[in-house]
């Protein structure tokens, strides 16, 4: 009876053992490296329109800013905002009193300076005609040499007199035209034809004149029918614009419109460059990135106002038929050249032994964050070729990936044209963003999953 | 004067078997369960019986909990589901994007730590817990099959059984070191593709446990040998009582996820 038992507690010790040895090796033998879930696609041929976005506000082509030359009060504004004036059309009338009685002033000063001269002319009549008489008798020594010198004096001081009141009369005269100018720009009239777009002074306001001063702006006369949107432009997109260039522009008050506009003008300067040098416009906290402003002429007429807002697509560059990845798919990883021989120290732990080493994301001068791997490698490299980020994209190989430096040309919402590295139908990782940006290296295993909100974030 | 017939002596009787270690016992609950249970219910109360099996299964919890969490491929499955359990909150509305992905690398980080927590600081619980739980079952099982146990015997018989508890952890262990999957374990889970434990069907099967049909087996022989009822019934009770409770919990969870996820 003991028999049987003891036969059946071996049997059964037996058999949980074998279970446990048996577990235990597998466990020990077979590395489970992580599993990323990734979702493929394959390399397509897509027509790529490459598109710079900026954003701006829409102007007037032609835009005059009223201000007047001369100060005094406003006592004629004929006009109203949003008019639509003509050329040569009344806009404002300044007080002209002080100006007619400067011109009077003036007026009266010139005459003045006529008579002034008209009496200098009679006196060197008189002292050329004592001269001349006394010049014969000094010839006949009649005359002392003493008096004859005195008749010569006193007709050059005549002359130069006459000289004088000349003078006199021409600054009389300009101050003159100048009084009557003056007087002349108290009436201001428009000089095109356009929309009172702004108008800032009214009736009876006292306005300064741009001689000695920035002046007043009375008002802003726009040309309504020929707009264009002016949009800023970061630095690194400013390049790829040329005039000529279409684009598509969205006015925020014309929803669900695009609107055609070509690229007039590019600033050959950036907006914040006519600062003094040294001088910061504002803290380190508020600094902005630099822009240049460009003008897109609007092709199609709408009710546009200045000021309105507007997003501008530019189209930059096109391309037909290019082998293209999406978007997700490309991300930068530090890889070793090409051309760097593989060390021969032993012992390290090399992430791939290919002609192509991926290392995980270091500092571009490498080799610093204390892994065996990679620090061998690159230490051993000769030229102290440093691992540098470039651009990859991981290829599906059955279930692993392998990690592809690429060369990449255009883009557009969707799409990174391939210039070098991929073919055509190659099977790419495309999602998700964070398997793609962090977790994916050379050789991880990869299990295909489904899209979820947070790999589908580009 | 005839002789008076002798009566014949009794035949000598076997001497009482000797009783076993504890860690015989420990042991022997594998093999021949109920062998040990009737040394138990003779012998008086020991409450080694039901403290060693509680320590063991601690012990072999912390320990199946250090290998696990340390292992990259469980590390990356916990921050995945940390990520799945992320996007099916913006999906659903509950929060906004923008907090989510603030959110997220906490998330990721926390996961790994938070199950690490919950398995050091439960595994204990649950160790000292059960036998005593297990223990008042079996003890209304025997009233049940008008039987009277004293508590501290079902205790023991309880504890006793967790044995199999301690297996069912190394080689829970070992099959999620192996599979490389947090959620393997002895039963029909193991033959689903990735197993997701949102799913009800996925969550059926992992209860079809072979370690769990186990203890919930020696639990009903302890009852029977206790009891003095047959083992069939003494099963009935255990089992179904096994199946009324995990039935209500998973019907609670299905009801939780409908009223609260949907």
């Amino acid at each position: 009876m003991a028999k049987p038992k003891k036969r059946r507690k071996i049997v059964i010790f037996s058999v949980i053992g074998l279970v446990l040895v048996a577990l235990t090796l597998l466990a020990v033998f077979k590395k489970r490296a992580p599993l990323i879930t990734v979702q493929t696609e394959k390399v397509s041929r897509h027509s790529l329109t490459n598109i710079v976005v900026a954003n701006g506000k829409i102007q007037p082509v032609f835009q005059v800013t009223i201000s007047p030359e001369v100060s005094g009060e406003i006592i004629d504004l004929p006009v109203k905002e949003g008019q639509q004036v003509t050329n040569g059309e009344l806009l404002v009338k300044i007080n002209p009193d002080i100006y007619i009685a400067a011109t009077n002033q003036a007026m009266a000063a010139y005459e003045s300076s006529l008579a002034a001269r008209a009496s200098a002319d009679a006196n060197l009549e008189k002292a050329q005609a004592d001269y001349d008489r006394n010049k014969e008798l000094f010839a006949r020594k009649l005359l002392s040499e003493s008096d004859f010198i005195a008749f010569k004096s006193a007709r050059d001081m005549a002359k130069a007199q006459l000289d004088s009141a000349d003078d006199q009369v021409n600054v009389s005269r300009a101050n003159l035209d100048t009084a009557r100018e003056q007087l002349e720009r108290t009436t201001i009239v428009s000089p095109l034809d356009g929309t009172i777009s702004r108008l800032n002074s009214q009736l009876g306001e006292r306005v300064l004149g741009t001689i000695q001063n920035a002046g007043t702006e009375i008002m802003v006369i726009s040309d309504l029918h020929h707009m264009e949107a002016r949009v800023d432009v970061g630095e690194m997109d400013v390049v790829g614009i040329k005039p000529g260039q279409t684009a598509r522009l969205e006015v925020d008050a014309f929803k669900d419109r695009k609107f055609a506009g070509v690229v007039t003008n590019v600033a050959s300067s950036s907006k914040d460059s006519n600062l003094p040098q040294g001088y910061s416009s504002g803290n380190s906290q508020s600094q902005e990135a630099t822009k240049f402003q460009v003008r897109i002429r609007l092709i199609d007429k709408e009710d546009f106002r200045p000021g309105m807002s507007v997003s501008a697509d530019i189209e930059t560059d096109y391309r037909t038929n290019a082998l293209t990845v999406p978007l997700a798919s490309v991300t930068s990883r530090s890889v070793t050249p090409k051309n760097v021989d593989p060390p021969a120290t032993k012992g390290t732990n090399h992430v791939a032994v290919t002609n192509l080493a991926v290392a995980k994301n270091t500092n571009v001068s490498g080799g610093t964050n204390g892994s065996t791997g990679t620090n061998g490698m690159l230490s051993a490299a000769k030229g102290k070729e440093a691992a540098k980020p470039t651009d990859v994209v991981f290829i599906v190989k059955g279930d692993h990936v392998e990690a592809v430096p690429v060369k990449i040309g255009i883009c557009d919402d969707n799409y990174w044209e391939i210039t070098d590295g991929l073919t055509n139908g190659e099977e790419i990782v495309s999602g998700g963003y964070r398997a793609i940006s962090r977790d994916l290296q050379d050789g991880s295993k990869i299990k295909k999953g489904v899209a979820t909100a947070e790999t589908t974030k580009p | 004067m005839d002789p008076v017939p002798s009566t014949p002596e009794p035949p000598p009787q076997a001497p009482p078997a000797p009783a076993t270690s504890l860690a015989g016992r420990l042991l022997n609950v594998f093999a021949a369960p109920g062998d040990v249970f009737s040394q138990v219910r003779n012998a008086g109360v020991a409450h080694a019986n039901w403290l060693w099996p509680a320590i063991l299964l601690t012990l072999a919890g912390w320990i199946s909990a250090a290998l696990v969490f340390s292992q990259p491929a469980i590390r990356q499955q916990m921050t995945e589901l940390a990520d799945k359990s992320i996007d099916q909150q913006v999906e659903k509305g509950r929060i906004p994007s923008s907090q989510a992905e603030k959110g997220r690398p906490i998330a990721e980080k926390m996961a790994v730590t938070m199950a690490l927590v919950a398995a050091v600081a439960g595994t204990p619980i649950v160790a000292f817990v059960t036998p005593f739980w297990w223990g008042l079952i079996l003890w209304l099982g025997g009233k049940v099959l008008h039987g009277n146990i004293p508590f501290l015997k079902t205790v023991e018989v309880a504890g006793l059984a967790n044995m199999v508890l301690v297996l069912d952890t190394v080689v829970r262990t070992l099959l999620i070191l192996v599979t490389g999957n947090v959620f393997a374990s002895p039963s029909l889970a193991l033959a689903v593709k990735d197993f997701d434990p949102q799913n009800s069907l996925h969550g059926l099967c992992a209860l079809v446990n072979v370690m769990v049909f186990w203890v919930l087996s020696v639990r009903s022989i302890g009852l029977a040998s206790l009891g003095g009822a047959s083992v069939g019934k003494a099963a009935s009770w255990v089992f179904g009582v096994w199946i009324a409770y995990t039935g209500t919990l998973f019907g609670l969870g299905l009801a939780w996820r409908a009223i609260f996820m949907h």
